[in-house]
């Protein structure tokens, strides 16, 4: 086992199957969870496919390397029993690198929705880009609910509103949920196929458009893989500036949540107050960073836009003015009856079943689990600025919405700290050379932990990037949230979490 | 509730519709409602002689207002004229249906209905009977005993069963059944089903019923 | 229009405007004695109501999809609480008054001296509560919503497109007016112009776009203060109109017999 390089603590171990499933066992026993898993292709390197799981324990990251016997087709043991986010993550490791993972309870595929034909796998190195297959009959086998009068409520994946495709299969009994199933992949772009024809110094850019309303987190963790493959050292004003952007992302989407949840609970105002200040924070943005989400304002080596010194006292006073309007905001949303009464004990994930879930980020916090990577592991700039956890622990909506107020006061003060006390010195160094390497980033985003394990070939190019999201771990809890809740509920509880489609579908 | 015809289960496949004589009768039903409301006036007066052999006073004031106008007390007070009321509906469905062809030429377009870019719809997409009036069940559910069996998001296999019953016929009818079954059972011994024994019995209840008169 | 839907999908919007014009010819909204109103009192009035939705409820359910019967299933719901409540508040004036006829009640309390009537407090009360959720309005509806799952009359409206939804949405938008109208005529009738009385038509006109402006502002207002309530919570929202509405009719009682 040899330590990774990088400010955050992560350890490769390379392991055979009976170990892969071992290690799983003794990470599971000791409180550890799964973050990701996927395979390489390494035949044109003489050698078999390879398949990582990405472990989060109290000791930081664990990478496990299992290479692959079978070159034509591969597999490896089942984690799903052991890991509940492996189920979805083993099968869409299947359909796109054709890694059969043995006795899998769920053999049905997830991103291959009949673009491509049964036995094709996109991203095998021999596999070509461009060419097009016959679209191939979808008959995905929902699980249809057993019982006399049950009938469902199929919806999307095209909605009515401006929202990602995914369509959600109801079982129901009129108003009465009595099971959920998703299914995604809609948004199956290829994202990662594409990333091996970039050059790695320049495929931030796409990180940073995997999912467009994390780009700041998805960049910062790309980046941090390839400064940790590459050796770079950052000054600290480009740390502390890219804290500031990923604060700044975290409030900007906290406020739209909280206008989106008011108004699928029927109150329009919050909307309009909540959306007018979430603009004001957008064109701040757009005027200092040149982009209104932030994207491409985070490099590799450091961050694309210097602050300078006359726009902290704007700033600053941005902050104050949004400061005050939230609690006021705040003070309106706890104090309606109407909206609490939507809000409270609807959708409901007791901190048992979020734990057993390994739920992530917002979700996991709200329903009790303290878990956020600036607190659990405050590496530069959160070592200094001492990030404060936010956790409730009621589960439901209204858990999640105080969830985003608490989160966004704390983000507000984080923000104040490092325009006070932002070090001196260049914002971004440069690159060295290109060369092989693997690198692991690790970054607390708005939504929960973003990962990206980078492999870097010696030609420059990306040879394999994986960019996980936290909505693998968080989407199969909706459905387990929805329980028991009636029909038009659903929306609100769906928003609560604000999952990503494109994250996952990649 | 069937609405495309569409079978939901697979046992359902040889269900037929009801025949024409079948019908009919339900038809028939139907159409004396509908006559009942159109022409309240008639039918009160040929049901005026039974109220008035009854309570000995006919209806009168409402069949003052003439066939056409229903007027309990006096037209001042309330008044209903079921034609007038279809007339008017009718020439305003007419009215709209020209005023329609009137300001709008072109042809329908006809479309898949709005499947939310899913094409795979199936019969199990429609309500059910059961589904349909679960809302109102679930209001009124603490005056009925339900027991249900849900089905937990990790099933393989989920199913759902629910057993409604009347909470009436747990506290009222089933004791009073349980107490009738319970006394019937004591006086069981008394039937052996053998003729000489009911011969004794009726001999004791005559004995029993001449000392009575004696006394 | 679907494809697999039968002519009933075509007849509603006709048969459901018709409805709403009738009901809107006999609402005194301007002046009294007006030509069909003779044709029905509020009784009546409740029952073509409940006709149009009848028939909104079966087209919705005509084209087979999940929400058209799902927007029919709640509207049923709604409706079967909101009736009685309807009624109740109707029986009210009509016990004031001696008259379930509109119009008789409209010439009664405008043109009768002024006498306070604690109970039609009450009953206007329960009438807005029933207006709000026979209207589709929030809190029992969000008209605004683009939410499937959520919607109610919305969601009976999705496979109609073109004249069927034009004349869908107009009844939708009588059928507010109309109970605008008759909230007007029983808790507000004052410068309705009596039967034959031309000369006084534009004042009632201006009259009445003042009470319409009034209503509406503060149905703007309630919509944007309140949050859309949960489905189930609306049989306790028409069950308290339904209260409000009994609790007024046994004050009215107590106060002593109609004159």
């Amino acid at each position: 086992m040899n330590a990774l390089p990088g400010a955050i603590p992560a350890r490769l171990a390379e392991v055979d199957a009976a170990g892969w499933r071992a290690t799983g066992a003794a990470v599971r026993a000791r409180g550890g969870r799964l973050l990701s898993l996927w395979a390489a292709d390494r035949r044109d390197l003489g050698e078999g496919h390879v398949a990582f799981a990405a472990f989060a324990g109290a000791e930081g990251l664990l990478l496990l390397r299992l290479p692959l016997a079978n070159r034509d087709a591969p597999s490896a043991p089942d984690l799903s029993d052991l890991f509940l986010p492996a189920v979805r993550l083993q099968r869409a490791c299947t359909d796109l690198s054709g890694v059969a993972f043995e006795v899998a309870r769920d053999p049905r595929p997830w991103l291959r929705h009949g673009a491509w034909p049964a036995g094709v796998h996109p991203l095998r190195r021999d596999f070509v880009a461009r060419q097009s297959f016959a679209p191939v009959p979808d008959d995905y086998p929902f699980v249809s609910v057993a019982g006399e009068g049950v009938h469902e409520i199929p919806v999307g994946p095209v909605h009515a509103g401006i929202i990602e495709p995914g369509h959600f299969r109801f079982s129901v009994l009129g108003e009465r949920v009595l099971r959920l199933e998703e299914r995604l992949g809609y948004k199956h772009k290829g994202i990662e196929k594409r990333f091996e024809t970039l050059a790695a110094a320049e495929a931030h850019r796409l990180a940073g458009r995997v999912s467009g309303d994390s780009t700041v987190a998805v960049a910062w963790a790309y980046a941090m893989a390839l400064e940790a493959a590459w050796g770079v050292q950052l000054p600290a004003r480009a740390l502390w500036l890219r804290a500031l952007l990923l604060e700044r992302e975290r409030i900007a989407n906290h406020l739209g949540d909280l206008g989106m949840l008011g108004n699928d609970a029927g109150l329009a105002f919050g909307l309009a107050q909540f959306g007018r200040l979430k603009e004001c924070w957008l064109q701040d943005n757009a005027r200092l960073w040149c982009h209104r989400y932030l994207m491409d304002a985070i490099v590799p080596g450091g961050v694309g836009v210097d602050l300078a010194t006359e726009q902290h006292a704007d700033l600053h006073e941005a902050v104050t003015e949004l400061e005050a309007e939230v609690l006021e905001l705040r003070a309106v949303y706890d104090e309606h009856a109407g909206l609490q009464d939507r809000f409270r004990g609807c959708g409901q994930l007791s901190p048992d079943l979020a734990l057993r879930l390994g739920l992530t980020g917002i979700a996991a916090r709200a329903s009790g689990q303290a878990r956020d990577l600036r607190v659990d592991f405050p590496v530069l700039p959160w070592d200094v600025l001492g990030v404060r956890a936010c956790t409730q622990t009621g589960g439901d909506v209204a858990a999640r919405v105080a969830l985003r107020f608490d989160e966004i006061a704390e983000s507000l003060r984080l923000l104040r700290a490092v325009l006070d006390d932002l070090p001196e010195g260049d914002c971004r160094v440069p690159l060295p050379a290109p060369r092989a390497g693997l690198g692991l980033g690790w970054v607390e985003g708005w939504r929960g932990e973003v990962l990206v394990a980078l492999e870097t070939g010696a030609d420059c190019r990306v040879r394999r990037c994986h960019p996980h999201d936290p909505s693998w771990q968080n989407w199969p809890a909706l459905e387990h949230a929805v329980i028991g809740n009636i029909v038009p509920d659903f929306p609100l509880i769906n928003k609560s979490f604000n999952l990503s489609y494109a994250g996952v579908d990649l | 509730m069937v609405f495309l015809g569409r079978p939901r289960e697979p046992g359902l496949v040889q269900a037929r519709d009801a025949g024409p004589w079948e019908r009919w009768s339900l038809a028939a039903l139907a159409a004396a409602c509908v006559l009942l409301g159109l022409l309240p006036v008639p039918v009160l007066r040929a049901l005026e002689p039974v109220a008035a052999l009854l309570v000995g006073e006919g209806i009168g004031a409402p069949l003052e207002g003439g066939w056409l106008f229903l007027a309990p007390v006096s037209a001042q007070r309330a008044s209903y004229s079921p034609l007038l009321f279809l007339a008017v509906i009718a020439a305003a469905i007419a009215g709209a249906w020209l005023l329609v062809r009137h300001a709008w030429r072109g042809c329908t377009r006809l479309a898949d209905p709005w499947d939310c870019g899913f094409p795979a719809q199936t019969a199990r997409m429609q309500d059910s009977a059961e589904g349909f009036g679960q809302p109102v069940k679930q209001i009124f559910e603490p005056f009925f005993r339900i027991e249900r069996e849900v089905p937990d998001p990790f099933d393989e296999a989920p199913r759902y069963a629910a057993r409604t019953s009347d909470r009436l016929w747990h506290w009222l009818y089933l004791p009073v059944a349980a107490a009738v079954a319970r006394l019937s059972s004591l006086l069981a011994p008394l039937q052996h089903g053998r003729m000489h024994l009911y011969l004794v019995y009726s001999f004791a209840t005559l004995l029993f019923l001449l000392l009575v008169i004696r006394a | 229009m679907a494809r697999d839907a039968s002519f009933l999908l075509r007849f509603a919007p006709y048969c459901v405007f018709g409805c709403m014009v009738l009901a809107a010819s006999i609402v005194p909204m301007v002046a009294t004695g007006l030509p069909f109103a003779p044709a029905a009192d509020v009784i009546a009035l409740v029952g073509l109501l409940a006709t149009a939705r009848v028939f909104m409820a079966l087209a919705a359910m005509d084209a087979g999809t999940a929400f058209g019967s799902m927007g029919a299933r709640r509207e049923m719901l709604v409706a079967g609480l909101a009736e009685p409540a309807l009624l109740m508040v109707f029986f009210m004036p009509s016990l004031i008054v001696g008259s379930t006829s509109l119009t008789t009640i409209v010439e009664t309390l405008a043109y009768q001296p002024f006498a306070l009537h604690p109970s039609l407090a009450f009953a206007a009360v329960a009438f807005v509560m029933v207006l709000l959720a026979e209207n589709a309005r929030i809190p029992v509806d969000n008209p605004a919503t683009h939410l499937e799952l959520t919607m109610i009359h919305e969601a009976m409206l999705l496979e109609y497109s073109g004249r069927y939804l034009a004349l869908m949405e107009w009844a939708h938008a009588l059928k507010l007016m109309v109970y605008a109208g008759i909230g007007i005529a029983l808790f507000a009738p004052w410068g309705v112009s009596p039967a034959g009385r031309w000369d006084l038509v534009p004042a009632a006109l201006a009259a009445l776009a003042a009470k319409l402006f009034i209503g509406g502002l503060a149905l703007a207002i309630l919509e944007t203060v309140s949050a859309k309530m949960r489905i189930f919570r609306a049989p306790e929202f028409l069950g308290m109109a339904f209260l409000l509405a009994v609790l007024g009719m046994l004050i009215l009682l107590l106060q002593g017999p109609p004159r």
